[in-house]
């Protein structure tokens, strides 16, 4: 028989996940109950964690102004600006297309990046913003991007997630997603571009069983920053992208073809870079 | 008293809907009944080997496994079941014909134990290819799936009229087309439910269902009673849409209670409804002509339908896309066939628009292809060809009570649309489709109309009321011919031991057939009355009249009043316990005196609809940015109804035009679950959603039914829309982004790999048709504060909130739908947020405040919008509604119209009630509606 312990303290919930190799951390449970309804494998022993008020933090890390984002904190607490440091706009448009209200109200960063990976919206805003992720475990704390956590096995059994640290500085950005229906649907392609002072990214998620970069087009986009032709290097940054799908393992599921994603992905790319640059 | 007087809404009906207060048959309990768990196929063809279940036979609760062998014990005179053409074993025997066919079904004290004891059941079947297109079926030598049915053709209709010969010569230009539309499933959000209970020989159902006397006949028949001995009950349904116009589940229900000896509950999961019924795939094969006039000469059209692996309604299917292919124009010559093919697919029915869809969406798109090969405009085209009062259709057939071109001339008007003033490079179009859809004809609908001895008028109708109208439809009938207010009124829900036969509540035929029926019944019971009110006054029967419910003189003193005995009174000096009056009303076909020819339709559902789209030549998206819809009404007995029926009927044409389809790979359906099948959300709504109910002048038309009309004429509109936006015509539905994509490369790149060359990992499997339960966790004692009540409960922890709202504690507005969180129609307040119930564990809602939609307070403002505003349909959904509306409006008192769209983004709504949701909210933040357009 399984079993549910809510625990009352982030030291309580670690202690508990390491004495009981078999147990997985539990915050809204969106994950967890959707598993269960679809027949899906899952653990029989729960450690409760999402009322941890140490999960929920909203700060900004000193010295290096960074923003800390407890893993604890709900989808739809990413677009709240009054309730702390606001998160980038990138990272509130992301979390605003995630499922619905009614979900969002809920589901934490956390969940959604361990339960999705690399089906995630906001995992595609993650990444491009930089974002680690601190793990803590009985055995102390590590950082590691966000990217690593997409795998089959995103977390070591007794390891949870307790905070995402979103690098500080002036960014522009762009978001693009694509569904078949208007609301309550899941990403086709999801893409979010960044470019600052420590670079640009283009990242790409819900394609692949991994997020997706595109080098060629990031380079494509920096040099035309650099060279201050931006609004001319679209179309580049455009054919770059059709560069960097060319070995890409795109999916084919009950959405769309891998064929198709290969198709849009180049004029998503192009338009969320081109929103970018409106944002200067 | 005038028409007006009895306008607007019932608002016991609306209210009961929107508090979740009505009561379903789900919600249906009978003392001492049992819970049954279908055991399916596996496969969807083979032969069936054998059936363990002697694991699940012995756990706990369980008190029966049924499988096929035990149905010899029933003495059946008939072990296969279909209303139209019985084909259908209870449970398969020896073979299985598609996915998901009950071959065995466990009976236990709970739904629960009766589920988790199916896991257990093991089923051996020797798999066999399936046969999944209709054209591999009829193929010589194709397997066949009934022995009594050759070719696997399980029907073929067809007519030829005209001169073909002389027509094909006067053809100048000639036209060649293949259209596709795939299947579908109608998603009530109540799912197939029956409760079944034997008295000896006597059977006791409630169903959800939408023939009660269809479905009451054919059990008597399967089971070899008197069809008095049985009767059948009708609650409210939560959604129809056709799938609930057939016996479905009733007698597998009705089997087991049998063999049980106690009553017995079969409900459906969301997964088993997609592989119950489904709507038929077809492919369309048209040619047609045209002279130098642009005037159609002839068109042949050949109609292939996948029936699936039973009859259901496909025989009413196969003739209603029949007669709708040629649409409504002059056409002298015509030949078409109308093939229906067995195949190893679920069962196809009835589904909104029953036939007319596929054959229009053909149709209609190669009258625009039509009139852009010619260079005409589709409208002139259209204006030029289509049928006039008096002209004949395709069939030969004349046609008097002709109204396209009012239809077509009021949405014309609509579609000047400016350019697009998108900056993505988006290309906008408009199109434009007509709608013929006939109504099922002959049919009957009986009534009676009874005075009680309070003076209550009861009406007694088989018709069933799924939010459409039809209870105010039938009300207002009767107090219009008695003349009595409408709040004196009572409408008896179908009960087949109290209300007459009815054919069926399909068909768009209720708002007819209950206007004229109970109309005529009152009528009857108004002379009745006013012939005991001639002897009570010792006056002359031609003296008499009835008026506001009380006996008085035909010419009263001005000034006057009715001084006479009233309905009460008559009613207790008959010495009787009522005064009631029968009477019926028959659609039979009108034949025509020139050709002796019966016409296949008593009237046609008529529509026009005009839609402007924005089409992204990137993605292949294709954003419907305004629909105009035209309905011929007839007359309008109740123009809100009237309005949610064509706004609904416009939204479920959107879904069909742009996402909504089942695929059935290999025989397995492509979803299984409400998150991979689509169905419009309310920001698929376009921001110009306009519908009119066209009617004859002076209020003398007879209605004529509005629940299906625009639907057919929305996915061709939409295609021409797409072809005048980029010049390519699809002739697939449906339009997704990657089949507009698709189209619009292989223009210019050729086509696309079917799959994609990058050596992609494989398709995602499908969600199993029936998943495993989650282990249980240990029970443990619950605190909750529901509706501001404390209360323990003794559950799993990770048992999903609604269930134990619902399931535990009666709570019953609590809607479990899709169980997967997209529908919203478990929504509940936790601490004033509104949440998803099934995907939250009932163990992390410990300390927080659970407001459900039953525990709000009287004057509730939201709620009181919400009746205000008429904001309900079947109503399945709304309760979870009003509190994310609740939500909505705590966060952002003064929501626009995009906010409360997205507010609301995850309410689904089948019936497509947005319209008047958005009203609704509008009226509770405080913002004025705009007057109604219908």
């Amino acid at each position: 028989m399984g079993e549910l312990f809510v625990a009352p303290t982030l030291a309580a919930a670690v202690e508990r996940l390491a004495a009981d190799p078999g147990a997985r951390p539990i915050a809204g449970g969106v994950g967890v109950m959707l598993a269960r309804a679809l027949g899906l494998p899952r653990a029989e022993r729960w450690v409760g964690i999402g009322a941890l008020p140490e999960l929920r933090q909203r700060a900004i890390h000193v010295p290096t102004g960074a923003l800390v984002l407890g893993a604890g904190l709900t989808v739809e607490a990413l677009a709240d600006r009054d309730a702390g440091p606001p998160a980038p706009r990138l990272l509130a448009a992301a979390a605003g297309d995630v499922a619905n209200p009614g979900i969002r109200v809920v589901a934490t960063i956390g969940g959604n990046v361990v339960a999705r990976g690399s089906a995630s919206d906001l995992v595609a805003a993650l990444v491009a913003l930089a974002t680690e992720a601190e793990v803590i475990s009985a055995t102390g704390t590590r950082r590691l991007p966000v990217e690593d956590l997409c795998g089959a096995e995103p977390l070591e059994s007794g390891a949870l997630i307790r905070a995402f640290h979103v690098p500080a500085g002036k960014l522009r950005w762009g978001w693009q997603r694509l569904s078949i229906r208007g609301a309550m649907d899941r990403s086709s392609a999801s893409v979010a571009v960044t470019a600052g002072e420590r670079g640009v990214r283009i990242v790409a998620t819900c394609i692949s069983d991994r997020p997706l970069r595109f080098p060629n087009a990031e380079h494509a986009l920096a040099t035309a920053l650099h060279a201050g032709s931006a609004g001319d290097a679209l179309a580049g940054v455009r054919a770059a992208a059709v560069l960097d799908l060319a070995s890409a393992d795109l999916l084919d599921d009950d959405r769309v073809s891998g064929a198709y994603r290969r198709r849009v992905l180049p004029a998503l790319v192009e338009r969320a870079a081109r929103q970018a640059l409106a944002r200067a | 008293m005038s028409d007006r007087a009895f306008s607007g809404l019932d608002p016991d009906a609306i209210e009961a809907r929107i508090r979740g207060s009505i009561r379903f048959a789900g919600d249906v309990t009978v003392a001492g009944m049992l819970h049954a768990a279908l055991v399916r196929s596996p496969a969807p063809a083979g032969r069936l080997r054998s059936v363990d279940a002697a694991a699940a036979a012995a756990l706990a609760g369980v008190v029966r496994v049924v499988t096929a062998a035990d149905l010899a014990s029933l003495g059946l005179a008939d072990d296969r079941f279909g209303t139209i053409l019985p084909d259908q074993p209870i449970f398969a025997a020896d073979r299985v014909r598609h996915l998901g066919e009950p071959v065995a079904a466990v009976v236990a004290e709970t739904e629960a134990v009766a589920r988790a004891a199916v896991d257990l059941v093991r089923v051996a079947i020797d798999a066999e290819d399936p046969l999944l297109e209709p054209d591999a079926a009829l193929a010589p030598g194709a397997p066949l799936l009934h022995e009594d049915r050759p070719g696997n053709v399980l029907g073929r209709w067809g007519f030829s009229h005209g001169d073909l010969a002389a027509a094909e010569a006067a053809t100048v230009r000639r036209f060649v087309g293949e259209y596709h539309s795939p299947a579908a499933q109608q998603v009530t959000f109540e799912p197939q439910v029956c409760v079944a209970r034997w008295e000896g020989r006597t059977l006791e159902v409630w169903a959800a269902t939408q023939s009660p006397s269809r479905v009451a006949a054919e059990l008597a028949r399967v089971f070899g009673i008197d069809p008095s001995a049985v009767r059948l009950h009708v609650p409210p349904l939560g959604g129809g849409y056709g799938a609930k116009n057939h016996a479905k589940i009733e007698p597998l229900a009705v089997a087991l209670a049998a063999l049980v000896g106690r009553p017995v509950r079969l409900a459906n999961r969301r997964a088993e409804e997609f592989v119950t019924t489904t709507k038929h795939p077809a492919r369309v094969r048209i040619e047609s002509g045209v002279d130098s006039d642009g005037r159609f000469t002839f068109r042949r059209a050949s109609i292939h339908w996948s029936a699936g692996a039973y009859a259901h309604s496909s025989p009413a299917v196969m003739r209603a896309g029949g007669l709708a292919v040629c649409g409504p124009y002059r056409i002298p010559a015509a030949e078409v066939e109308s093939v229906m093919a067995y195949t190893n697919l679920p069962p196809a029915g009835s589904f909104r628009g029953l036939g007319a869809n596929q054959a229009t969406w053909a149709g209609e798109s190669q009258v625009d292809e039509i009139a852009r090969a010619l260079g005409d405009d589709p409208v002139e085209f259209r204006r030029r060809n289509v049928v006039r009062p008096g002209d004949r259709l395709a069939t030969g057939e004349r046609v008097d009570d002709a109204h396209w071109l009012e239809c077509l001339d009021r949405v014309a008007a609509t579609i000047e649309i400016p350019a697009s003033s998108d900056t993505t490079g988006a290309r906008r179009g408009t199109g434009v489709a007509l709608a013929m859809k006939h109504t099922m004809t002959p049919s009957r609908s009986e009534a009676v109309v009874a005075a009680l001895s309070d003076g209550t008028i009861e009406v007694r109708s088989s018709l069933v009321d799924m939010g459409q109208g039809l209870r105010t439809v039938l009300s207002q009938a009767a107090a219009r011919a008695l003349d009595v207010p409408p709040e004196t009124i009572r409408i008896v829900d179908p009960d087949t031991a109290v209300t007459p036969f009815d054919s069926t509540t399909s068909s768009s035929r209720g708002a007819w057939a209950g206007t004229l029926a109970v109309g005529r019944a009152a009528q009857a019971l108004r002379q009745l009355l006013e012939a005991a009110g001639a002897v009570a006054l010792e006056a002359p029967p031609e003296a008499i009249r009835l008026a506001d419910g009380r006996i008085a003189l035909a010419e009263l003193p001005p000034g006057s009043a009715p001084t006479g005995p009233t309905i009460a009174e008559l009613v207790a000096t008959s010495g009787a316990p009522e005064l009631s009056a029968h009477a019926v009303a028959v659609n039979d076909a009108p034949v025509d005196p020139e050709s002796g020819v019966a016409a296949s339709a008593s009237h046609w559902h008529q529509a026009a609809v005009a839609v402007t789209v924005d089409v992204d030549p990137d993605t292949g998206m294709v954003a419907i940015r305004e629909v105009h819809g035209a309905a011929w009404a007839g007359r309008v007995i109740d123009a809100g109804r009237a309005r949610l029926q064509n706004e609904g009927g416009a939204i479920w044409g959107i879904g069909g035009a742009l996402f909504e389809e089942l695929e059935f790979p290999a025989g397995y359906p492509s979803a299984t679950t409400l998150l991979g099948y689509r169905i419009p959300s309310i920001r698929d709504v376009p921001s110009v959603l306009a519908t009119h109910a066209l009617e004859t002048p002076g209020g003398a038309g007879e209605p004529t039914g509005l629940g299906e009309s625009v639907i057919p004429a929305v996915a061709p509109a939409v295609g021409a829309a797409v072809a005048d936006a980029t010049g390519l015509r699809l002739r697939r539905l449906p339009m997704t982004p990657e089949r507009v994509a698709r189209a619009l490369a292989a223009e210019t790149d050729g086509p696309w790999p079917e799959a994609d060359p990058g050596g992609a990992p494989d398709r995602l499997p499908a969600t199993p048709a029936t998943g495993p339960l989650p282990p249980p966790t240990s029970p443990v004692d619950l605190e909750l504060v529901v509706d501001g009540r404390s209360v323990r409960v003794r559950t799993d922890p990770l048992r999903p909130l609604r269930d134990v709202l619902a399931e535990d504690l009666g709570i019953r507005s609590v809607r479990g739908v899709c169980g997967v969180g997209v529908c919203g129609s478990c929504t509940v307040l936790v601490d004033g947020r509104a949440i998803r119930s099934c995907l939250r564990p009932v163990g992390l809602s410990i300390g927080a405040r659970i407001q459900t939609a039953e525990g709000l307070p009287e004057g509730d403002a939201v709620r009181d919008a919400f009746v205000a505003s008429g904001a309900a349909q079947c109503g399945y959904c709304i309760p979870g509604t009003v509190l994310a509306t609740h939500d909505l409006l705590a966060r952002d008192p003064s929501p626009d119209d995009e906010a409360i769209r997205q507010g609301l983004s995850g309410n689904l709504c089948r019936c497509g009630t947005y319209g008047r949701i958005l009203e609704a909210v509008r009226a509770a933040a405080g913002r004025p509606n705009a007057e109604s357009d219908s």
